[in-house]
């Protein structure tokens, strides 16, 4: 790594330190994240495990290939962003930045099949609450209730998932034209191995909730 | 060498205070806060101890009582515990102790504290809007349905706040990973820093899942579903489950680095080497690590399984076990050691005293049948004052006072401060010991009104608790008085091991003109037979 | 330079690759009639293609010994909870005194607690 570039923070001795102490920083963060959804992750298999009919047939909502082609769209970005660092590496910045662009890009079309599905839902009177419409609510006491709290869950955890896609799509963006008009880019390495590890982490999340809530 | 100015000097404007980015300052600026929270959850214990002196209900109504209780929990332990030891001593020594400049991420720790006052500013609008009554643990579906005051505020208080103490966290692991200064092995570093290690993983590692907890209630309150309502399909249960993950493993946070503070000062006022240094190191990470696997003993009576309580009263006795070892260890420390009863070393006794009481009877309670009849009860309240107040607190005043001279370079009172710490020591007592009888005798926590018969206990509570009130205001003048007044103190006025006394008091602000290397284990301290006692310790620490 | 070293492009296009193929097997699985397997077969891949994304993308294959241990942290401790919890609710109601004189402990579950006038 080219020494001179990369300016070192005052309480660093060299950016190998520095760029340490910023993967780990990161790695722990996403360890906090794992468990702030991993709460969420709790309640779903404990309303699972009491409500398992209630969750498929809420599943039934969903459609099967939205999810799997909101799952292949993050898994692009993914290897975008993962090759971006290696493109980074070789110094060619123009492509880094074309990679993010496009990173972020299908990152948006995610979100758009998603906020589409959420539209769905709520034409179709399934978001909980006292809009909540369920036809065979009234047939046994609580298979209303128990379909609702499948969409209390499918609600806040992709929607916490889309809160977390905004922000990654914030930061790949700004980052990508951060890098292209800034007279030194290399100094930017660490922020792209940092954003990329959160980008892969927002990824795998989905790759869990993809299954728990569709294939059911 | 004009140049090396202490950090106190390194700028005097508000500003150069409030965009700080020196971890020393930080430090001051959590103090100042931290100090006014606790005035303020400490006057709400006084308004209700002043209402338990008789047994009708005839200063405050039971709703405002239910607001007392609340938000003197909410403030003293998401304001005062959890942030006290970590926050104000740990962000002014961990890098002092490792020989590092700053913490890894500077600016984080800045935000750490504006996001703490952000939490706070919320919980003092809740105070003035009128309360939360739903005790600090916010159970449900009283919280989620049931209670009309100010639940959904207060909760966004203690979530913002708590990414304030994951942020810490995360801070403090990396920078004593990475920054350690050469020399400094995992196995020299002092307990101190163990401590302040094992605190940060359980502050990384449980505080999420209050936050997404603390959500999910905001959710369920705002539009009306039934995540833990059982009324419409919920689980109240589940509620405590996870409120108990997070909150077992965060009474640690509240412990663990009060151990660190006392690993600290009682090596050195017994001028010998810690005794057990590698157990008592390893103790702080099993309990870090155990302590997340007991948190169903809060549940043995609200309808967990049998079997679940079994196992989860199994491992409380385990996590019983390691700190044993430390209250082991520190006895055996003081054992022939050459003792100086300093102020900062009768707060480490009064702590090794009372956390030993708060400990044994946390067994009891881990004991399914025992708890099944004190449960809810001042036996309750008692048990854990004796660790968080009687631990927690003696050790941060503890700290306080053994880290003063080189947080501001002057010296307080000597003869106020062991006065002071023997008036804590009987104040609390006699605030906590009559409470153990109340529970025991069957007095429910949380209501305010009682028996007649048990009034003669509760006045002897009050008393203690307005003896220990003057214990902790006294600290509060003498060492504000020592800053303009106090006699200034040399660099290492304790003769003490360790980093933070090697540089000057107050230290400069990039902590070290050179960075220290370090060449043995921590507390090297001269055996009290060896005849060079007096002497400065002749091996350098430092080149 | 002692951190890690970089993954090359081939083998970033080929994880993606394969990462996508198990996409494809898992919403092929979910078409066949296997009833409550269903879960495990997501789970697992699930789990299959975290363990790529983790070693390859995020490399931690290249990566120091603390990385890996703070990432397996993070998935221990999310094991911790569920398992801790879910425990609880399986084990409910299962025999609960081992002395025949004495009567069972009764369990309310969320579900049974409501009446059916009550609900909705
Ligand atoms: C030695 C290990 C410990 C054991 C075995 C233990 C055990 C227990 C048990 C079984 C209870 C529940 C009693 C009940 O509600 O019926 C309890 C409550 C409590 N303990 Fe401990 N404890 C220990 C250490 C600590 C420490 C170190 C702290 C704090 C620094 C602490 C703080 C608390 C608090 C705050 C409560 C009451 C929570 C509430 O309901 O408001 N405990 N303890
Ligand atoms: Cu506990």
């Amino acid at each position: 790594m080219n020494r001179t570039s990369s300016i070192v923070a005052m309480q660093f001795d060299d950016s190998e330190q520095q760029h340490s102490a910023a993967l780990l920083g990161m790695w722990i963060f996403l360890a906090t994240e794992v468990l702030f959804f991993g709460g969420l992750f709790v309640a779903y298999t404990v309303y699972r495990y009491e409500y398992s009919d209630a969750f498929a047939e809420g599943s039934e909502h969903l459609a099967i290939w939205s999810g799997a082609v909101m799952t292949g769209l993050l898994l692009m970005g993914s290897l975008l962003i993962a090759l971006s660092e290696n493109v980074f590496e070789r110094d060619h910045m123009h492509r880094v930045f074309w990679n993010l662009i496009s990173t972020a890009v299908l990152g948006i079309l995610f979100l758009s099949f998603e906020f589409y599905e959420y539209h769905d839902l709520i034409k179709h009177q399934l978001f909980p609450g006292a809009a909540f419409h369920w036809p065979e609510k009234q047939s046994t006491p609580l298979s209303g209730r128990s379909v609702e709290i499948y969409f209390v869950l499918f609600f806040c955890m992709t929607g916490l998932h889309a809160l977390h896609m905004i922000i990654g799509i914030s930061l790949v963006s700004g980052l990508a034209f951060y890098l292209r008009y800034s007279k030194n880019p290399r100094r930017l390495k660490n922020p792209l191995t940092v954003i990329g590890l959160y980008w892969h982490f927002v990824d795998i999340i989905w790759i869990f909730l993809f299954p728990l809530f569709y294939l059911i | 060498m004009a140049t090396h100015q202490s950090y106190l000097s390194d700028g005097t404007t508000l500003r150069s205070w409030l965009m700080t980015l020196d971890h020393k300052r930080i430090a001051i600026l959590y103090m100042v806060s931290l100090t006014f929270f606790f005035f303020v959850g400490g006057a709400a214990a006084v308004l209700f101890r002043l209402e338990l002196i008789t047994p009708q209900g005839d200063l405050v109504s039971s709703d405002t009582y239910n607001r007392l209780f609340s938000i003197h929990g909410i403030i003293m332990v998401w304001f005062f515990l959890i942030p006290a030891v970590p926050n104000v001593l740990g962000n002014f020594l961990v890098p002092l102790m490792i020989g590092a400049r700053d913490l890894a991420f500077p600016r984080l720790n800045l935000a750490s504290w504006y996001l703490f006052m952000a939490g706070g500013l919320f919980t003092l609008y809740v105070v003035i809007a009128g309360g939360v009554d739903t005790g600090w643990t916010f159970y449900t579906p009283y919280s989620s349905t049931y209670a009309n005051s100010h639940v959904i505020l207060a909760a966004t208080g203690v979530f913002i706040t708590g990414f304030s103490s994951i942020l810490t966290g995360l801070n403090f692991i990396v920078t004593i990973h990475t920054m350690r200064c050469p020399g400094l092995k995992w196995f020299r570093l002092p307990l101190f820093i163990w401590s302040m290690y094992s605190t940060s993983l359980i502050m990384v590692l449980a505080t999420p899942i209050l936050a997404v907890t603390l959500a999910l209630v905001a959710v369920e309150r705002l539009l009306g579903v039934g995540i833990f309502d059982p009324g419409i399909g919920g689980d109240p249960l589940l509620f405590q489950h996870l409120f108990w993950f997070y909150s077992h493993p965060a009474v640690y946070i509240m412990i663990l680095p009060g151990m660190g503070v006392i690993s600290e000062i009682i090596p050195c006022f017994s001028r010998k080497p810690i005794f057990g240094y590698e157990f008592i190191a390893m103790a702080s990470l099993a309990i870090a690590i155990l302590g997340f696997l007991v948190w169903g003993h809060h549940m043995f009576v609200s309808g967990q399984s049998l079997y679940a309580g079994l196992f989860f009263s199994l491992l409380s006795m385990l996590v019983a076990v390691p700190s044993a070892v430390k209250v082991f260890n520190w006895t055996a420390t003081l054992y022939k050691g050459s003792i100086s009863l300093t102020t900062p070393m009768l707060y480490a006794l009064g702590f090794i005293g009372l956390f030993t009481m708060g400990g044994l009877t946390g067994i009891c309670l881990a004991t399914l049948a025992f708890d099944v009849h004190v449960h809810d009860t001042y036996f309750i309240i008692a048990h854990f004052h004796y660790i968080m107040v009687g631990g927690m607190v003696m050790a941060y005043l503890g700290g306080m006072h053994f880290w003063w001279p080189k947080i501001t370079g002057r010296m307080y009172s000597e003869w106020l401060g062991r006065i002071n710490a023997l008036i804590v020591f009987a104040g609390f007592n006699m605030t906590f010991f009559p409470q153990f009888i109340l529970g025991y005798l069957g007095n429910p926590r949380r209501y305010h009104t009682y028996p007649g018969e048990f009034q003669v206990f509760h006045i002897m509570s009050t008393l203690g608790a307005s003896i220990l009130g003057i214990g902790y205001l006294l600290p509060l003048f003498y060492l504000l008085w020592s800053l303009k007044y106090g006699k200034r103190a040399c660099d290492n006025p304790w003769d003490a091991t360790g980093l933070e006394w090697a540089t000057t008091s107050p230290p400069p602000a990039h902590n070290f003109r050179e960075t220290p290397v370090i060449r043995e284990p921590a507390y090297q301290y001269e055996t009290p037979h060896s005849d060079s006692k007096n002497k400065p310790n002749p091996k350098t620490r430092l080149t | 330079m002692t951190s890690a070293k970089q993954v090359s492009s081939t083998q970033l296009i080929w994880t993606c690759v394969a990462l996508m193929l198990l996409l494809l097997l898992t919403v092929g699985l979910f078409q066949l009639p296997l009833g409550s397997a269903h879960l495990i077969a997501g789970l697992s891949i699930a789990f299959l293609k975290t363990l790529l994304i983790l070693a390859i993308f995020m490399n931690l294959k290249g990566g120091s010994g603390v990385l890996r241990l703070t990432a397996a942290v993070g998935i221990l401790w999310l094991c911790f909870a569920i398992l801790g919890i879910i425990s609880d609710y399986t084990t409910r109601g299962w025999q609960e005194t081992l002395d025949p004189g004495l009567e069972q402990g009764t369990h309310y579950s969320s579900s049974d607690r409501v009446e059916a006038s009550t609900a909705d």
